[in-house]
């Protein structure tokens, strides 16, 4: 595990109170399947559509290669619980990052790991990844998230209207950008 | 801002937090405030809608991130 990008190579991040680090396959358990096929935890995510099995999630654990994909697991505990997702995606030529979240565990719920987490990753994705921008998206719905949002300074990057069905009704996509300059400036 | 808006704007925040107008700082923002977390902002979200009597538009939800934006959207 590194903290530096080593193209393929696992990556350990360390986030105040929890660590970030490359989920593998032998990190799916039946809690992580089923926070996937929980309602309450799904509302907001693609997952949603599909019921998700050890197989099906591990063979999305696969899929992320370190080198424009990447999947952090977020422990608790002194890195014993895995509590939630970070997904990463890179789009190297345009230096771009789309950055995903997910808290599994509900007992971590209203607490400081979205935005400790996403700290630990923003400084990856400008420091080692070199990116110029990240981006970030929410149901307009999730109001949580927007806060998450708004609370680390993330810019308004566009509203598509009515764009997601979520919880029968239509609602807005709502885009987020933090770019390279604006975060370094904000940890000077 | 005036003290009838600005009062407006601190009582939701009161509402929302539990706390004492007092208890509001005229600077308070989602960033600085303690009491002002995720589960916070969903209900100072309502209790904005409950005072317009409609629900915001995302922008408008967006826009609220201190006591000022709060008092705007209020108006």
């Amino acid at each position: 595990m590194s903290t530096e990008f080593v193209p393929g190579g696992a990556v350990q991040l360390s986030a105040s109170q929890y660590q970030l680090r490359t989920l593998g396959e032998n990190d799916v358990s039946q809690a992580y399947v089923d926070w996937l096929n929980d309602p309450e935890v799904n509302a907001y995510l693609a997952v949603r559509f599909s019921t998700q099995t050890m197989e099906s999630t591990k063979s999305y654990v696969r899929g992320h290669d370190n080198r424009t994909a990447f999947l952090f697991g977020i422990f608790a505990e002194q890195g014993t619980r895995h509590i939630g997702n970070f997904s990463l995606m890179v789009k190297p030529n345009h230096e771009v990052g789309i950055l995903g979240v997910m808290v599994g565990d509900k007992a971590y719920w209203g607490e400081s790991v979205v935005q400790e987490g996403r700290t630990a990753i923003l400084n990856y994705c400008f420091g080692p990844l070199a990116l110029a921008k990240v981006h970030g998206a929410c149901y307009s719905d999730n109001r949580p998230a927007i806060y998450n949002y708004r609370r680390q300074g993330w810019q308004l990057d566009g509203i598509q209207k009515k764009h997601v069905l979520s919880k029968g009704r239509y609602v807005d996509m709502v885009n987020f950008a933090m770019f390279k300059e604006e975060w370094l400036s904000r940890n000077d | 801002m005036t003290e009838i808006e600005l009062s407006a704007a601190k009582e939701v925040l009161a509402k929302a937090f539990d706390l004492s107008q007092l208890d509001i700082p005229e600077d308070a923002a989602l960033d600085n405030f303690e009491p002002w977390d995720s589960l916070g902002h969903v209900q100072v979200l309502f209790l904005v809608e409950a005072f317009l009597e409609r629900e915001l538009e995302t922008e408008e939800a967006i826009s609220i991130v201190d006591l000022k934006t709060l008092q705007e959207a209020l108006q």
